[in-house]
């Protein structure tokens, strides 16, 4: 008998034990029930990116389209947590995902275990996130790509004052007021414009003269804004800091306690544990994350505390097999805001299924 | 059940759009073998009926849609479903636990379970571990298991390669004593 027929036989008479005494009748029913009460709300577009959409989804984080929904993209929303965003799969941390922004899911990497995403806080720029956080019928669904990450000249910018909010609704633009220097007035006129897009009502400009003032208005003050004029950004001088490349260093890690059980045999027995690090960086620390296999819940984000003590609860963990018993390797790196990754440093926690008291 | 007995079961939603019939039938035919393939990949039956009722239903709403390998499809939805849904359901279990309110399914009671093999299954790497199962126990093929994941066939050979040197290294089985039957 080869291998592969010892494995298939094994594993076979295994998968009918463990699949033994189901009921088919009762799961077409269950099934049937659940479905006469209507397809699962989720998460529609009209149309392609920028249109409206309206959001009721059962998933973690996200929820989302099919590609065959929309124009070439899935589109998912941030639901109830924040989300880190990467330039890569395992690459550097390029910004934060919050809840109520709507992102499009273009692609994921060959794994199938991180999505590319549109950045909403720059939907020219892509970004990576792990494939967990969203609605798991996207990741068979979109292309396979390769990371190209973007350079990001105006990262400052695209993070405060030009935020798109949401383009399927209303577009924020800060408001702008521009000072224009006299010419034939002697005085200053504030011109405070509000633009809104799309040009669907005509963007009229109200002039706020002073009573003094000459009740024409020179030729060179515009009266009215073009509807197709692009809205201002107010000149932000490029960065002349030279790039941060030093990485976070992490030390200091403890795990108290080192051993903890399934949450559902006692309340006597520690089922979770307290992952303390403490990190450091040049510029300052963005993030400490923890990963591991073996349980469920990787990556996972460690919480700022005092001074430079990140701490993450490890667990609790509920439905392990009686027999369970691994030692879990919590890798953990920090991150700055440039990017830079620590070298990764690991603690082990083990975890047992069955507690004894 | 072996490879041709699924193929067979799962080609008229494979050549059209799933029907209720068809979806009754499939589950007549590969609810056992699904929810104890689902079982052996997240570890946890309780976890595995729930993802795959979930799977089913997902299956059902895309019915316009047709589906390739339903039982491949479910499987991975399944998965997916369950690595999701873990943290969700944890509250509930536990609440569950407490009052008795779901059956305790002792798998072992049937016949005495394979403790190595399922040991061995549970130190492989989940991806590793879901690409074995759907090619030993629901008898996909490499291109199949490859088409339902939505990677590369040669991703699937790694991933299959790697988790049979895991296998046999902790089941002490030496690979060598075996002819192998080559994966795809």
């Amino acid at each position: 008998m080869s291998l592969d027929d010892e494995l298939r036989r094994r594993m076979q008479a295994a998968a009918d034990r463990a699949g033994a005494g189901v009921n088919p009748g009762a799961v077409a029913q269950t099934v049937a029930a659940k479905a006469a009460t209507g397809p699962r709300p989720s998460f529609r577009l009209i149309g392609g990116l920028g249109a409206v959409g309206v959001m009721v989804g059962g998933v973690i984080g996200f929820t989302a389209l099919k590609p065959t929904e929309s124009a070439g993209a899935t589109a998912v929303i941030v639901e109830t947590q924040r989300y880190s965003l990467y330039d890569c799969p395992d690459g550097g941390l390029r910004g934060t995902a919050l809840p109520g922004d709507r992102v499009y899911v273009t692609g994921r990497n060959e794994a199938g275990d991180w999505l590319e995403l549109r950045d909403p806080r720059n939907q020219s720029n892509s970004a990576w996130v792990p494939a967990d956080a969203v609605d798991p019928d996207a990741i068979v669904d979109v292309p396979v790509v390769q990371c190209n990450p973007t350079i990001e000249l105006m990262a400052s910018v695209a993070t405060s004052s030009t935020t798109v909010v949401d383009t399927t609704t209303t577009t924020a633009i800060p408001e702008t007021t521009t000072t224009v220097a006299p010419t034939t007035v002697p005085i200053a006129v504030p011109i405070t414009t509000k633009p809104t897009v799309p040009a669907t009502a005509p963007p009229t400009v109200p002039l706020t003269v002073a009573p003094t003032v000459a009740p024409t208005v020179p030729s060179t003050v515009p009266s009215t804004v073009p509807s197709t004029a692009p809205p201002t950004v107010p000149p932000t001088a490029p960065p002349t800091l030279p790039p941060d490349t030093q990485k976070p260093t992490v030390g200091q890690v403890a795990a108290n306690p080192t051993k903890i059980y399934d949450s559902s045999w006692s309340a006597n027995c520690a089922s979770s544990s307290v992952i303390t690090v403490s990190a450091a960086d040049n510029i300052g620390v963005s993030s400490v994350q923890g990963t591991w296999s073996g349980v469920a819940g990787s990556p996972k984000q460690f919480v700022k505390g005092a001074g430079t003590t990140w701490t993450l609860t490890f667990g609790p963990f509920s439905g392990l097999a009686s027999g369970f018993n691994q030692a879990v390797q919590i890798s953990i790196v920090a991150r700055d805001a440039a990017g830079n990754a620590s070298t990764p440093v690991n603690v082990a926690v083990t975890v047992n299924g069955t507690c004894l008291i | 059940m072996r490879r041709e007995d699924v193929q067979a079961v799962s080609a008229p939603p494979t050549a059209g759009h799933l029907r209720a019939a068809e979806l009754e039938v499939f589950v007549q035919q590969h609810s056992q073998r699904l929810l104890g393939a689902l079982t052996l990949i997240t570890g946890n039956r309780a976890t595995a009926e729930d993802a795959m009722q979930e799977a089913l239903l997902k299956a059902w709403h895309r019915r316009g849609q047709p589906i390739d390998q339903l039982i491949a499809w479910i499987t991975v939805v399944a998965t997916n479903q369950a690595r999701s849904g873990w943290r969700r359901k944890q509250a509930e279990q536990r609440a569950l636990d407490k009052v008795g309110g779901r059956a305790t399914h002792n798998t072992a009671a049937a016949s005495e379970p394979d403790d190595a093999l399922l040991e061995a299954l549970r130190a492989l790497p989940e991806r590793e571990r879901q690409v074995a199962v759907m090619h030993y126990v629901l008898d996909q093929s490499v291109a199949q298991v490859a088409a339902a994941l939505g990677v590369a066939e040669g991703t699937v050979k790694t991933q299959l390669f790697r988790a049979r040197g895991h296998l046999a290294a902790r089941l002490h089985v030496n690979e060598h004593d075996h002819q192998q039957g080559g994966a795809a």
